[in-house]
């Protein structure tokens, strides 16, 4: 390609083609003078992203245990200062890792599972029926079945499954204790009415009078799931009311004390949605003010002392969000026909579900100068759709440079996909800054392992 | 202690209970309730038959007086009315021939003697709080010695020759003299029967003869250092007193310590004087001074010692006292594993976890008249008490915080006008700022001091349950951070001065430890943090012995296999025991939070011995990485001789005790209770102890498993079979 000579004093920079770039620095915004200064992320925990990447490759997840256990732990805080009777229940689908759960785990967490698959991930891990929530619009008659003999806390949806329940409770010759379900209006949009019996025009009510009436169930919940990333709560604290005066008139009706109210999750994390105009940490509100809306309400409603119903939370991202990291590497650069800059990255929407919802934070590893420049950032799939951030403010890279993308945590593990590509390795950073491999790097056999060829078929 | 007589002596099981009946009221005059020292007393009295005949007639009469006259019957099973009619029948046997009208007179004087009795223990215990031990016999005797004067029909009588010289020479002079002083006890004055009495003694405890050792070098040699005739300790029957004064003060009211046995000699050198004063004073009247010096200078010392606010070294017998041994173990024991009776217990005024920033006699304010009190904050993971620059009072964790009643009760006194200072700044005007005094049973208040400014939610006379919500953590008065001073106190003065008090069921985690650990009664003090023992209903539906439960037990030991049977019963009263079928017993509390063994008796490789080794005690809580510590007397795991050797060094070095350490983890099984025992405080007798036992409890049913090992070897594997 060159001709020019060797020489070890010259260092050839990569071509880029020229373009002409508006300077935004210094701009006046919303939020006053100029925008923050230049960020990068050079360590995880303390660990250098360098180390990681040579050590694991990349793509690569990165959990920290610190960062779950002090998460945990403020969540945690925050309802038990105000409410006497708290469990928090591990909401499984937003991390079924095992190293996560059992972190989790170990610092007191239930496990909240949606499907028989995951019932077994938590028993796998040594739970016991009594600590888990067993939740979801469809549980299979033989998982029913399962849970119930292993004294697992059952979430009734719908009626149908509230008949299935009968009929196991009667076939095994003693009560059931079930939660129920319950929607209803907390003032918030998009409403929630798809989860159990509606509470507002009195389904709710007549669904505890039918299974009070049945003989075979004891009315030993009410849960409720109002929606997700609730920024507001007030919304909480009327659900929460709503909750409370149901479980009183239950008690008026069947005189059977409610034990449980449960308020499912939908705890926002850090992250900034796609809608929101300032960044996500700045605008969600502390994890106090929706303890203090929620047992507020609960300790208002009017329960005798001894009668006080436990608080159970099936927090999930809240919980793991921030835990989680995804180190990517760029594969190349190019400025598009707009003159946009735009990089490739071997990390995409196959393995970053979330960057649909959430406008990532993108941090280079290493910043080494260089105009800031609005950035797309394209995964490494074939696919149109396939953009990790449509826009993002980033120093020139070059092929190779590492990336950390935060808060990645949540539901991107557990949505990963072998599309196009195998998903990556996944390590934690333990609490003595011990990096262990908590799920390897796919091979081929993860995925074609379960496939049959008939015979006929075969090369 | 009360080893089963029937079993060693083979005795009709129908003649067990009258034996007892009338064995125990001999055992009570010197301080015991064994059975087999009564008899060996009884023995003592019948050297010389005529005596012994008297005092049986004495007992009998008193108890069938005590009987129409209606007494109670513990009063009467415990040997009380008994036990002074018997004495009066031996002293009254020791100076009057037997003839049909000192059987009269008998009959006559215990009357009298239960009648004073019955008023006495009636006053002395509703107003004085004091045994009055022999007292009543002191008074029937003399009533009848005085009366005796007027009736010429009692002849009075000497001691047999014969038996006063049974034995004499044979033991050096002082030890003869000891021993006809121990006899004196039952106004016997042979060697036979002191020999008798001394065994007797022996059985019920060892440290008893010791002590007796100790009153009556102490009080002879002050009798005779102060120029007494050596002679009068053996003619006016003072011995006994320096001997009974030492047991009773020595090691029966007062626990066994070095200290005890100093008072114990002490205590019999001042009976010396008392006996030469009240030797005086009772000359005019002819009477002698029988029982009374020990009986004032125990009584005087008791009362004394009851006194005192604080307790120090001699620390005083709880409850119904038993042998020097028994108060020992139970006062080192007891004591230590379960909450003080006499402090008001109270649970968290808070919710969660919170850090003690001052606890009792702290370095700040907690001092002098308001010592017992302690301040609480909240630190977050970080370790600060706030988020963000913590210049603002809404920075800080505790702020707006409930606070809750520690106790049910009832609203004295509610301030929550003044507002919450600014973050540094202090209201020295108004010190303790917003507040709620509450008034608990027992007459002990609670002050929850600096709330916020209008968060109370209770106002005066409003009845409150345990943990209602009362207001919220705030910054008002002296407080220049949001943190709740809480104050236990005696009057309903919005900060009178502190008592001491104790919380309940606490996980308690010190700034070094690493793990929180459970404590039943727990006193923080500054860095440590405090959270409420939370409540598991896995594990409170497991950890249960309901009464009536049999458990069916298939025991494999050494490759043998046996079965055991268990029963949890209730008495009328109450009292919870796990019996097995083997003979094994031990006792059971359980409550709303957690679930203890007490006093085992069996075999030391019984299974159930196992298991009360491995439920020391169970907190309901299936949180993993929480400890707890206990302290068990090693008495019934090792053999006798190793027993007897702790008990004796016990008063001066903590020995024979296990200490345990336990843990709990929720399993498919149910729930876990590991168990680690330590045996290195044993002088001796280690023997096949185990080092860990394992205890699975399973929802609904009890214990279900139970596993021990020892140097990881496994000693015994046991499963419920139903």
């Amino acid at each position: 390609m060159s001709r020019l000579p060797d020489d070890p004093s010259v260092k050839r920079l990569p071509y880029e083609p020229p373009t002409i770039i508006a300077h935004k620095t210094g701009l006046a915004n919303k939020f006053g003078g100029a925008p923050a200064g230049r960020r990068s992320l050079p360590r995880i925990e303390g660990v250098p992203v360098s180390e990681l990447v040579e050590r694991f490759g990349s793509p690569l997840f990165v959990f920290s245990e610190h960062t779950l256990r002090r998460t945990y732990r403020e969540v945690h805080r925050a309802f038990a200062l105000r409410y006497p009777k708290v469990q928090l229940a591990w909401s499984y689908k937003t991390n079924y890792l095992d190293a996560v759960c059992r972190v989790f785990h170990q610092e007191g967490a239930w496990a909240e599972v949606v499907s028989e698959v995951e019932y077994a991930m938590a028993r796998r891990l040594g739970i016991p029926g009594s600590h888990i929530l067993f939740n979801g619009p469809y549980k299979p008659e033989p998982a029913l079945r399962v849970a119930i003999e292993e004294g697992a806390h059952i979430h009734i949806d719908h009626h149908e499954e509230l008949y299935t329940i009968e009929k196991i409770a009667k076939e095994l010759g003693r009560k059931v204790p079930v939660t129920l379900r319950i929607n209803m209006d907390t003032g918030i949009q998009p409403r929630w009415d798809r989860f159990g019996f509606n509470y507002d025009n009195n389904e709710a009510l007549t669904a505890i009078r039918r299974l009070h009436t049945g003989g075979h169930l004891v009315l030993e919940g009410l849960h409720a799931h109002i929606g997700t990333f609730m920024l507001d709560p007030q919304a909480y604290a009327r659900g929460a009311a709503k909750l409370a005066d149901l479980a009183l008139a239950a008690k008026r009706d069947t005189g059977v004390a409610v034990k449980t109210i449960d308020l499912g999750g939908g705890l926002p994390s850090r992250a900034t949605l796609h809608a929101q105009y300032g960044p996500g940490a700045d605008t969600k509100p502390p994890v106090d003010d929706y303890a203090e809306a929620i047992t507020g309400a609960l300790l208002a409603a009017g329960f005798p002392q001894d009668e006080l119903p436990t608080l159970l939370l099936e927090s999930g991202r809240a919980l793991v969000d921030e835990a989680g990291f995804m180190i990517t590497r760029v594969a190349g650069h190019k400025r598009l026909a707009n003159g946009t800059r735009a990089i490739i990255v071997d990390a995409g929407v196959n393995v970053l579900f979330t960057s649909f919802w959430y406008r990532h934070d993108v941090l280079p590893a290493v910043d080494r100068g260089g105009m800031l420049e609005e950035t797309v950032v394209y995964g490494p799939l074939c696919m149109n759709i396939d953009v990790v951030r449509p826009s993002v403010l980033l120093p020139p890279l070059e092929a190779g440079d590492a990336l950390v993308i935060r808060p990645v945590g949540a539901y991107n593990v557990t949505q990963a996909m072998q599309f196009i590509r195998l998903r990556p390795a996944i390590v934690m950073i333990g609490e003595n800054k011990e990096i262990d491999l908590i799920r390897r790097e796919e091979v081929l056999d993860d995925l074609k392992g379960p496939e049959l060829l008939p015979d006929r078929l075969k090369p | 202690m009360s080893s089963p007589l029937d079993a060693r002596l083979r005795i009709p099981s129908r003649l067990v209970a009258p034996l007892r009946r009338l064995a125990l009221p001999y055992a009570a005059i010197i301080f015991g309730a064994h059975p087999l020292a009564g008899l060996l007393a009884l023995a003592a009295t019948l050297v010389v038959p005529a005596h012994g005949a008297a005092g049986l007639l004495g007992l009998a009469s008193a108890e069938l007086w005590a009987r129409l006259l209606g007494r109670p019957l513990a009063q009467r099973e415990e040997g009380f009315y008994a036990f002074n009619g018997l004495l009066v029948g031996l002293a009254m046997g020791l100076m009057f021939r037997l003839s049909w009208s000192l059987a009269l007179v008998l009959v006559l004087a215990t009357l009298f003697t239960t009648l004073v009795g019955t008023v006495l223990r009636d006053l002395a215990e509703r107003y004085v709080g004091l045994p009055i031990l022999s007292l009543p016999f002191v008074l029937g005797t003399w009533l009848a010695l005085l009366a005796a004067a007027r009736f010429p029909g009692l002849e009075i009588a000497l001691d047999p020759a014969w038996a006063l010289h049974l034995g004499a020479g044979v033991l050096p002079g002082p030890v003869e003299l000891f021993l006809r002083s121990l006899g004196a006890c039952f106004f016997q004055l042979s060697v036979p029967s002191g020999l008798l009495v001394l065994l007797a003694l022996l059985v019920i405890s060892r440290w008893a003869v010791v002590l007796a050792v100790i009153g009556f070098s102490a009080g002879a040699a002050t009798w005779i250092a102060l120029g007494g005739e050596p002679t009068a300790l053996e003619g006016h029957l003072l011995g006994f007193n320096f001997i009974l004064v030492a047991i009773a003060l020595g090691g029966y009211f007062v626990v066994l310590s070095p200290l005890s046995l100093l008072l114990a000699a002490v205590a019999a050198s001042v009976t010396a004087v008392l006996a030469a004063a009240t030797l005086g004073a009772l000359v005019p009247l002819a009477l002698p001074v029988l029982a009374l010096p020990f009986l004032l200078a125990t009584l005087l010392v008791r009362y004394a010692l009851g006194l005192r606010p604080v307790e120090g070294a001699l620390r005083l017998v709880r409850g119904v006292p038993g042998s020097p041994e028994r108060n020992l173990t139970r006062a080192t024991f007891q004591a230590r594993r379960y909450p003080d009776p006499l402090l008001p217990v109270f649970h968290l005024p808070v919710l969660g976890r919170w850090a003690v920033t001052q606890g009792p006699h702290g370095d700040q304010t907690h001092q002098g008249l308001w010592a017992h009190a302690w301040d609480f904050e909240v630190r977050g993971e970080d370790g600060q008490v706030f988020h963000d620059t913590g210049t603002v009072v809404k920075d800080y964790h505790a702020y707006g915080a409930p606070v809750v009643a520690p106790a049910a009760g009832r609203v004295v006194r509610v301030v929550a006008h003044h507002p919450d200072n600014p973050v540094g700044e202090v209201d020295t005007v108004n010190n303790w700022g917003n507040l709620v005094l509450l008034w608990h049973p027992g007459d002990v208040y609670t002050l929850l001091c600096h709330l916020q400014q209008h968060s109370v939610v209770v106002r005066e006379g409003d009845p409150v349950a345990l943990g209602q919500v009362l207001g919220k953590v705030g910054n008002s008065g002296r407080s220049p951070v949001p943190h709740l001073h809480m104050q236990a106190q005696r009057s309903p003065e919005i900060g009178a001065p502190t008592t001491p008090a104790t919380f309940l069921h606490v996980l308690v985690q010190g700034a070094e430890d690493d793990a929180p650990s459970y404590q039943t009664s727990s006193s923080p003090i500054a860095g440590q943090t405090v959270e409420a023992l939370p409540v598991d209903a896995l594990a409170q539906a497991a950890v249960s012995l309901p009464p009536g439960l049999a458990i069916p037990w298939r025991v494999v030991r050494r490759g043998v296999l046996s079965e055991v049977r268990w029963l949890s019963t209730i008495s009328p009263l109450g009292a919870r025991h796990l019996t097995s079928s083997s003979g094994a017993r031990s006792g059971i509390y359980a409550d709303l939070a957690y679930l203890t063994t007490l006093d085992f008796t069996g075999r030391a490789d019984d299974l159930l011995g196992l298991f009360h080794l491995g439920t020391p005690r169970v907190p309901f809580l299936a949180r993993p990485g929480v400890a707890w510590r206990d302290t068990l007397d090693a008495g019934p795991f090792v053999p006798l001789w190793a027993r007897i050797l702790h008990e004796l060094a016990r008063p001066f070095a903590e020995v024979g005790a296990l200490h345990t350490r336990t843990r709990v983890r929720a399993e498919e099984r149910g729930l876990v209770v590991r168990t680690e025992v330590d045996g290195s405080g044993l002088l001796a007798g280690r023997g096949a102890l185990p080092d860990v036992i394992e205890v699975v409890w399973a929802p609904g049913r009890g214990p279900v498993s139970l596993r021990a090992w020892r140097a990881e070897t496994l000693l015994l594997a046991a499963e419920v079979t139903a």
